[in-house]
């Protein structure tokens, strides 16, 4: 830019220098021959004045007008060179000077001009009357060298005026031009800082010509910028908040592999180098492909996942929805297991019945002994099918229950009480190891049955001779926990969650009564008292059934 | 076991039912045949070591201790003794067939 004004400024510079040179140097020219002309002529006709005038000396006279570069010659009538009596040469050698002499020796007055004006030619005829002798004078004018030398001055002079004119013209250039590149800089920085997104700095908008306008543009556009770019801002915090919000997963995967976008419940499916997993690349493939794919379960780890893939054709990318369907699933296997458990269970002791029933008709009724032994089986199977059904119906009962109404349980009444309830076979001893005065928040009859079914199973799995402790204490300030710690066969830890599952019957107790539902009621009520049950335990040495329930505050603890 | 035709037939019954074990038994009995109950898999496991005497086994597919077809699959590779697989659920048919047995 700087470089560029400063070519144009030294260019128009020039120009002008030219124009000025050229113009002066040809109107110089041009006076100069004029004046060169008329001093020709004057000095010629005055000549031919004086040698036409009555016994003029034509040698004296020609002598005398000679000098400061004028030359004349006297020809005779017949044109015969008289004066000055040198050679003819000039004339014989040049039209021109023959021209003017034929002219003159004619009467007729001319002038010439020859060697580009530098000289002139004058021809005058002389009268040959009154005592005149006739025939005619040439002159000829060569302009002097102090006037040659005085426009070569001049033409030197104007070249070093354009000189200058071209270096004062580039320096100005150079001026104006750092003058405007200066403010048009600091414009293009603010500019930048824009561009790369920063809208709080304001830009200078003074001045009142161009460049001022253009900085209030730039601006106005800054303004309406950052106004619309708050906007997007927000927008996208919401979308991002409302996407992190989702209990699916949300990615957006380029068409050529990677992750573009992903909300953060799509964090934990996301590999170290933040691909997809690898199960999924040929659904996302496929919806690439051909638009659209779902999977309903697919199998990633240990869990389960339903997605949905949509190719974005605009983006490059497909949307990938997924769900964990983890939880559900399991939720409906067990629901599944829990019918066909549940009929299984049913259908043995009405095959028994059968059976029996069967039997006894066919003859065993007859046989005392025997009738008497499938009487006394039909009699167990009933008894055990309405056990069944009674457990069932509690079981039902109790995953209705919402969070009920919160009492204050006195556990260590509580605990009493179950001393005395359950019968402890012989060879076991129950020990109670209860804080005094330890009140929880609950439901005095569910934990009655809770405790109850704890301590009888943990009767049931400790062979004598053994110990079954009910021990209670506070956590910290605001919870309780209840243990029932036996010294029993233990269970193997795989199995450990599993107990607590309806229906789960470990292969040691099949032969024992119960149908496997007593802990998942008791789980289920603890939490219904908003509460917490777990166990844990080593095999040959025993274990431990607790129970976590938040405790009352001190003031409304009302212990009798 | 070709020395026993003449005689009443062996049986072995293994059902943890008790009804049903018995029912079986004494139906089985009163015709005449020889009936050996066992209240779950490991008690009929232990009846089916080396050379068994048996030449029916009724077995029940979901037991404490072995389940019915553990042992029929047992039982099979070393003796083609008929064996009968009880069962209440049907799809446990697949099961038994895997297991070497055919639908009747």
């Amino acid at each position: 830019m700087r470089l560029w004004l400063a070519a144009g400024f030294a260019a128009v510079g020039f120009i002008t220098a030219s124009i000025m040179f050229v113009f002066v140097i040809n109107s110089t020219r041009e006076v100069l021959s004029e004046r060169s002309a008329e001093l020709a002529i004057g000095r010629t006709y005055r000549l031919a004045d004086r040698v036409g005038e009555p016994d003029s000396d034509i040698k004296t006279e020609v002598a005398a007008s000679n000098g400061e570069g004028f030359t004349a010659w006297y020809f005779d009538p017949s044109g015969n060179l008289t004066r000055p009596a040198t050679s003819s040469r000039l004339f014989e050698k040049e039209d021109a000077y023959a021209e003017v002499l034929t002219q003159a020796l004619n009467g007729i007055r001319t002038s010439d001009e020859i060697k580009g004006g530098k000289v002139t030619l004058v021809g005058v005829p002389i009268s040959a009357e009154n005592g005149a002798p006739g025939g005619a004078i040439v002159g000829r004018y060569s302009r002097p060298e102090v006037l040659r030398s005085a426009l070569d001055t001049l033409r030197s002079e104007s070249l070093r005026a354009a000189l200058i004119a071209v270096l004062v013209g580039s320096l100005l250039g150079v001026a104006i031009a750092s003058a405007i590149a200066v403010r048009i800089k600091r414009l293009a920085s603010k500019a930048d800082d824009l561009a790369s997104g920063d809208f709080d700095v304001s830009l200078p908008t003074g001045g009142r010509d161009e460049i001022g306008d253009l900085a209030r543009s730039l601006e106005s556009m800054r303004l309406s910028l950052k106004e619309n770019f708050g906007v997007l801002t927000a927008d996208r915090d919401k979308l991002t908040a409302i996407f992190d919000g989702l209990n699916d997963a949300v990615m957006v995967v380029d068409d050529e592999g990677p992750v573009r976008f992903y909300n953060s419940a799509a964090t934990v499916l996301l590999d170290q180098g933040g691909l997809p997993p690898e199960a999924m690349l040929p659904q996302i493939k496929r919806a690439s492909v051909e638009g659209f794919s779902a999977h309903p379960a697919l199998r990633i780890g240990d869990r389960a996942y339903a997605m949905q893939a949509r190719s974005l054709p605009d983006e490059k990318a497909v949307l990938v929805v997924v769900r964990d369907r983890t939880e559900e699933m399991r939720k409906e296997f067990a629901e599944r297991d829990f019918v066909s458990n549940a009929a299984h269970e049913l259908r043995n002791p009405l095959a028994g019945i059968s059976g029996a029933i069967e039997v006894l008709q066919s003859g065993a009724k007859d046989d005392p002994p025997a009738r008497d032994h499938f009487l006394n089986r039909l009699s167990a199977d009933a008894e055990r099918m309405s056990r069944l059904t009674q457990s069932l119906l509690t079981l039902a009962r109790v995953e209705a229950l919402g969070a009920g109404e919160v009492e204050v349980v006195d556990v260590t009444a509580a605990a009493r009480d179950v001393e005395a309830a359950v019968e402890v076979p012989a060879g076991l001893d129950l020990i109670l190891d209860v804080e005094r005065d330890l009140a929880a928040k609950g439901d005095p009859t569910l934990l009655r049955q809770v405790l109850i079914g704890l301590v009888t199973n943990a009767c049931k799995n400790t062979p004598p001779p053994g110990t079954v402790t009910v021990r209670g204490r506070r956590i910290g300030d605001a919870e309780m926990l209840l243990e029932v710690i036996d010294t029993g066969t233990g269970i193997p830890q795989a199995e450990v969650d599993r107990v607590f599952e309806r229906f789960y019957r470990r292969s040691e107790s099949r032969r024992q009564e119960g149908f496997g539902l007593g802990l998942a009621i008791a789980r289920r009520m603890a939490d219904v008292m908003g509460g917490e049950m777990g166990a844990h335990s080593v095999e040959g040495e025993g274990s431990t059934f607790w129970v976590r329930l938040p405790l009352i505050e001190q003031s409304e603890t009302p212990i009798a | 076991m070709p020395e026993n035709l003449n005689n009443a037939g062996r049986i072995l019954i293994a059902d943890d039912e008790p009804s049903v074990r018995d029912s079986v038994g004494y139906a089985l009995a009163q015709e005449g045949f020889e009936v050996t109950p066992a209240i779950d898999g490991t008690e009929a496991a232990e009846k089916l070591v080396g050379d068994f005497e048996f030449d029916l086994l009724i077995l029940d597919i979901m037991m404490p201790g072995r389940s019915g077809l553990d042992i029929c699959r047992e039982v099979r590779s070393r003796s083609a003794v008929p064996i009968i697989i009880l069962t209440a659920k049907d799809a446990e048919v697949d099961k038994i067939r895997r297991a070497g047995g055919r639908r009747r």
